[in-house]
């Protein structure tokens, strides 16, 4: 579910601000390396996160309203790009059930392989293999600098559930990636 | 490994991650929602498919009497067909163009040589004979499945009166065209310096900057012709998932759906020379009005460098991008 960000802004009462598309395309140059890198970080795969991005500021775009105020548009595109991710997966997933795509669960993008060490790969491998929220919860608070509030409205879901699953996910990796390093 | 070691393994994996998925030094593409406006595959709506897909009025309807045999593989077709060919030219007469206008004939079938008609075929600039030759093409147009263009090796000259005619043969009855040429006006797009030059009887008119086809949809290469224009238009792609009204300035170049036209909401990646369009050549709003004024059906529109692959002769006026010596050949149908 995307946040309802008209709804829950105080200047909904104003006239609208024509939306010029300057506004977009600087939103655009500002905040396309940031929300490709979190998609990346959601679906693994560069190619994917930067369609997602495309797609999330073209849902931008036909909703004109949510331009009149930047923060209200960037908290937009990434309830987005989160939503956009989950069904990246979810077509991937349906896509290795139906044709038993012949490749690896695991194989991770050429780039990956080059710049990231095994030491990360580990962690990044143990937090793909958590549940959605988890997953999901532990990239927004430890890499896109949101806070707990924001995780939540990002999300779709209550800040505690944003505590809850966080602890959960953390622990599942305490257990994981303790238990490999020794 | 207690927490605060597992939380700042997690960030410096995330940021690695992050780091390498989209480096610093990498540009954002051009943006997708600058793009939708004039998607690829592009085709006029309703009300004005009409003009829009026979190209010009269509003229003179003549009945050609096909006296050809039809070989034993074709017999089906010889007991159903009707002994007479029709032919529908583009109604050019009396009208001036630009010196890449073809002259376009509409065919009601195939025929299997076009040899009596270019022997019947004679055309003359200002009255002095010249060498023009048919090349046959598959049509889209509705009960014409044959296109047949005609043309010199170059374009027409400028400021002249070009007269068609066809003597009456062993395929054809009598029939003639004619029209005028006006400045040779010739618009080069260059994709490397993302700017059109447009000159008009040798001068530079002036030159525009441009934004081209995206990476994922190349504006096509070649030698293109104006085939029609609007001061607005409604604009949508052939699966009907899109549609987008009040574009203005449509000056068409190919059947796949590349216009000349402003572009508004592409203005910053025209000025900072960014080719993110459809396949359109988007231009500055002033400058598509400018150069729907003083362009005209039949000038010529270039594109040496352009990303795409080279225009197809049957993806609108494409004629200028077979050459001499295939055209005379005849394309689809010989005429020789």
């Amino acid at each position: 579910m995307l946040t309802s960000v008209a709804a829950d802004d105080p200047v909904i009462e104003q006239p609208l601000a024509p939306a010029s598309p300057v506004d977009l395309h600087s939103l655009y140059r500002a905040h396309w390396r940031y929300l490709v890198r979190l998609a990346a970080l959601l679906v693994d795969d560069v190619a994917s996160a930067e369609d997602v991005v495309q797609d999330a500021f073209v849902a931008l775009h036909r909703r004109a309203g949510a331009l009149r105020d930047p923060d209200a548009a960037l908290a937009y595109l990434r309830a987005s790009v989160v939503n956009l991710s989950r069904s990246v997966l979810r077509r991937r997933q349906v896509a290795r059930k139906h044709l038993r795509v012949a490749e690896p669960e695991e194989t991770a993008p050429a780039d990956h392989d080059v710049l990231v060490r095994d030491e990360h790969r580990a962690a990044l491998a143990a937090v793909r293999a958590l549940p959605r929220y988890q997953r999901e919860v532990l990239i927004l608070r430890y890499w896109s600098g949101l806070s707990e509030r924001e995780i939540a409205q990002t999300l779709g879901i209550a800040p505690g559930s944003v505590k809850s699953a966080a602890s959960r996910g953390m622990a599942t990796l305490q257990r994981v990636l303790g238990g490999e390093l020794g | 490994m207690n927490a605060d070691e597992l939380e700042r393994r997690l960030r410096d994996a995330f940021d690695v991650r992050a780091r390498s998925s989209v480096s610093e030094d990498v540009q954002p593409p051009a943006p997708r929602f600058a793009m939708p406006r004039e998607p690829r595959r592009l085709r006029m709506l309703a009300p004005l498919a009409a003009a829009a897909a026979v190209l010009a009025v269509v003229g003179s309807m003549i009945a050609l009497r096909n006296n050809q045999e039809d070989g034993h593989g074709r017999r089906h077709r010889v007991a159903t067909a009707a002994a007479s060919v029709h032919i529908r030219m583009v109604d050019v007469d009396n009208q001036t163009y630009g010196v890449g206008m073809p002259v376009v004939a509409d065919f009601s079938r195939k025929f299997r040589t076009a040899k009596p008609l270019a022997a019947a075929t004679s055309v003359t600039v200002d009255g002095k004979p010249v060498r023009a030759a048919w090349y046959f093409e598959h049509s889209a147009t509705k009960g014409y499945p044959i296109a047949g263009h005609l043309r010199m090796r170059g374009f027409w000259p400028p400021h002249v009166t070009v007269k068609v005619t066809i003597a009456p043969n062993e395929l054809t009855s009598a029939a003639a065209i004619d029209f005028r040429t006006g400045a040779r006006t010739i618009a080069i797009v260059q994709d490397a310096k993302h700017e059109m030059v447009v000159m008009s009887d040798g001068k530079i008119m002036g030159s525009y900057p441009v934004s081209l086809g995206g990476r994922r949809s190349p504006t096509v290469r070649g030698i293109k012709v104006i085939m029609d224009k609007h001061p607005s238009s409604c604009l949508a792609d052939v699966a009907g998932t899109y549609r987008e009204c009040g574009i203005k300035y449509t000056q068409q170049l190919t059947y796949s759906g590349e216009y000349l036209h402003s572009a508004p909401w592409n203005t910053s990646n025209i000025q900072r020379g960014v080719d993110s369009s459809n396949g359109c050549t988007n231009l500055m709003p002033t400058d598509a009005r400018l150069l729907y004024k003083t362009l005209k059906v039949g000038d010529v529109v270039e594109y040496p460098d352009a990303d795409g692959p080279t225009m197809r002769a049957d993806s609108g006026y494409g004629d200028w991008n077979v050459p001499w010596h295939v055209w005379i050949r005849g394309g689809l149908i010989p005429t020789s």
